[in-house]
C-alpha cells in the first residue's frame, strides 16, 4: 500500500468524511455497500430517475455532492424501501436519500424536480395552519405555487361530489402544541 | 372490546369509503373503536422528505396521547401505520436524537412516550386467530366466485424491523382474510409494488404509469377487483386508470359485503369506478 497512488492521497479526505456525515444523519452503513446493484433492479423509478439507487450510494461514497443533490433522483423516491428490503448489507437508500433532500433544501437552492418539492411545501403548510391535513387548502396553495390550475379540475369535481374532498377543514383543539412543534422543527434547520 | 383508534386524515376525507365501512364492520364485531383524543396529521411523506424532526415530532404527539388513553392502538392508515410503527421503534433503540425529541416533545404535550403503546394495523388485527374466527362465524353472504388479488402495497410490511407483521416478501394475511370470506384469492407476483405514492398530485403521470402496470398484472391474474389496505394505493388505482375498468375496494369494504350489513351504499358510492355492478352481479349486494 505505501507505493499505491492513492495511499496518503488527500483528495481522498473529503470524501471520507461526506460519507461519515451522511452514514451519521442516515443511520444506514453506507461504506458497506459493494455495488451490487440490488436496490436498483427493484426500484420502480429507475426509468424516470437520472442517478440510479446504487449510483447515490457510490456516489456518497466519493463525496460528489454536486452530482448528488443535483439529481432529480432525490424527489423521484418513493420511499417505498424495496431498495431497503433488498439490499444484503442492511442499507436503505431512502433514508440516505431524505438527508440529501435536507442538504438541498437547507442550501437554499432549486431542487431538481420542482412539483413534488412544491407539494412536499403545501402540504406540510396546511399541516402546521389546521394540525390536520386540509387537502382542498393544500391543493389551492400547491396549485398557486405551480401554477397548474387547470390540472384535475374534472377529477376534483367528482371527489368533491363524492364527498372525498371536504369543504371545510378539521382543526385540532390543542393547535398551539402542533405549531410550537412546527416551531422547534424551523429551529432545527 | 374496546381498542384505540387512530383514523388518520385520509379517512375522513379521501378515504372515507375506509373509514366509514372500517367503523360498521367494527360495530357489528361489537369492537368499540376509541379515537386518539385530539390527534394530529402524521406528517406522511412529506414531513420525513423535509424535516427529520417534524417526522418524528408529529407522529410522537400522537403515541403520547395514545399512550396516555391506555388501550392497544390499531391503524387503518397504511401510512399513518408506518409512521407510527416507525417513531415508536425510533424512540425505543434510544438514540441520543430519540431521546431529544422524546423529550423536547415531551416539553410540548406535557408527557414523555415511554414506548409501552401496542401499535397494530388493522388488518394485523383482524388477523388474530380469535378476530379471524370471529370474522368466518359472522360471513352470511360467502364471496364464492369472486376473484380477487390481494394488493398489500409498499408501506404496510417496510421497512420490515419495524413495521413488518407479516412476511415482507410474500404476505399471506390479506390472502387468508379474503379466504376466510369465501373470495377466490388468485395468486401475482405485484402484492408489493409501489403505486406511486403521495406523487398523485404533482407527478400524475409517474403514478399513472406504475397503476396501469398493475391494473394489466392484475387483469393478467384474472381478478374481478383489487382489495387493499391502504388509503393511497386505493386512491392512486381509484383516480389514474385510463380506462377506468378495475375497480378497488378496502378489505373492510369486502367484509361488510360478506356480514350481509345495511348502509352499504354509503361507502360503495364514494368510489369513483364504481364496485356495485359487480358485486350485484355476484349476488352481494
Ligand atoms: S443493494 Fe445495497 S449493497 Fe447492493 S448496490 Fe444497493 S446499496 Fe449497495
Ligand atoms: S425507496 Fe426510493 S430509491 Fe428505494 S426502491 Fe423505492 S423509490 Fe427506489
Amino acid at each position: 500500500m505505501e507505493n499505491s497512488v492513492l495511499a496518503g492521497d488527500l483528495r481522498f479526505e473529503p470524501a471520507e468524511s461526506f460519507t461519515r456525515l451522511i452514514e451519521k444523519e442516515s443511520s444506514q452503513p453506507v461504506s458497506r455497500c459493494y455495488q451490487c446493484k440490488k436496490c436498483s433492479a427493484g426500484c420502480p423509478v429507475a426509468p424516470m430517475a437520472d442517478l440510479h439507487t446504487n449510483e447515490v450510494i457510490r456516489l456518497v461514497q466519493l463525496g460528489d455532492t454536486e452530482r448528488l443533490l443535483g439529481s432529480n433522483r432525490l424527489w423521484l423516491c418513493l420511499s417505498c424501501k424495496t431498495c431497503q428490503a433488498r439490499c444484503p448489507n442492511g442499507i436503505d437508500t431512502s433514508a440516505v436519500i431524505d438527508v440529501l433532500k435536507g442538504m438541498v433544501l437547507k442550501s437554499g437552492k432549486a431542487p431538481a424536480e420542482t412539483r413534488i418539492p412544491e407539494f412536499y411545501k403545501s402540504f406540510m403548510d396546511s399541516v402546521q395552519r389546521t394540525g390536520r391535513l386540509y387537502e382542498l387548502g393544500m391543493i389551492g396553495l400547491y396549485k398557486l405555487r405551480t401554477k397548474t390550475y387547470m390540472e384535475d379540475m374534472g377529477l376534483g369535481v367528482e371527489m368533491l361530489k363524492r364527498g372525498k374532498l371536504k369543504f371545510l377543514p378539521e382543526r385540532v383543539k390543542n393547535l398551539g402544541q402542533v405549531r410550537e412543534i412546527f416551531r422547534k422543527g424551523r429551529e432545527k434547520k | 372490546m374496546k381498542v384505540g383508534y387512530y383514523p388518520g386524515c385520509s379517512l375522513h376525507s379521501t378515504a372515507a369509503d375506509y373509514g366509514l365501512s372500517t367503523e360498521a364492520v367494527c360495530r357489528s364485531l361489537n369492537i368499540q373503536l376509541a379515537e386518539i383524543p385530539d390527534w394530529n396529521c402524521c406528517g406522511a411523506t412529506p414531513a420525513h422528505s423535509t424535516s427529520e424532526y417534524l417526522a418524528k415530532a408529529l407522529p410522537l404527539r400522537n403515541l403520547i396521547l395514545a399512550e396516555g388513553a391506555g388501550e392497544d392502538l390499531v391503524v387503518p392508515c397504511t401510512g399513518c401505520y408506518n409512521v407510527c410503527r416507525q417513531t415508536h421503534g425510533f424512540i425505543s433503540r434510544g438514540s441520543s436524537k430519540a431521546l431529544e425529541v422524546n423529550r423536547e416533545v415531551a416539553t410540548i404535550v406535557g408527557r414523555k412516550y415511554q414506548g409501552k403503546l401496542k401499535i397494530m394495523h388493522l388488518l394485523d388485527f383482524f388477523s388474530q386467530d380469535e378476530v379471524l374466527q370471529e370474522l368466518k362465524s359472522r360471513v352470511v353472504k360467502p364471496l364464492t366466485g369472486l376473484k380477487v388479488v390481494p394488493y398489500y402495497g409498499c408501506l404496510l410490511l417496510r421497512p420490515s424491523d419495524d413495521v413488518a407483521f407479516d412476511d415482507p416478501e410474500q404476505p399471506q394475511k390479506l390472502d387468508r382474510l379474503l379466504d376466510a370470506l369465501g373470495a377466490e384469492v388468485r395468486p401475482w407476483s405485484y402484492k408489493m409494488d409501489c403505486c406511486g405514492g403521495s406523487f398523485a398530485i404533482p407527478r400524475a403521470d409517474i403514478v399513472g404509469e406504475l397503476t396501469v402496470e398493475l391494473v394489466k398484472q392484475a387483469r393478467k391474474a384474472g381478478a374481478d377487483f383489487m382489495v387493499t389496505a391502504c388509503p393511497l394505493c386505493q386512491a392512486n388505482i381509484d383516480t389514474r386508470q385510463p380506462d377506468r375498468g378495475m375497480p378497488i375496494l378496502y378489505f373492510t369494504e369486502l367484509i361488510a359485503a360478506a356480514f350481509g350489513l345495511k348502509g352499504q351504499e354509503k361507502w360503495l358510492e364514494k368510489h369513483i369506478i364504481d364496485p356495485r355492478p359487480l358485486l350485484k352481479s355476484s349476488n352481494l349486494i
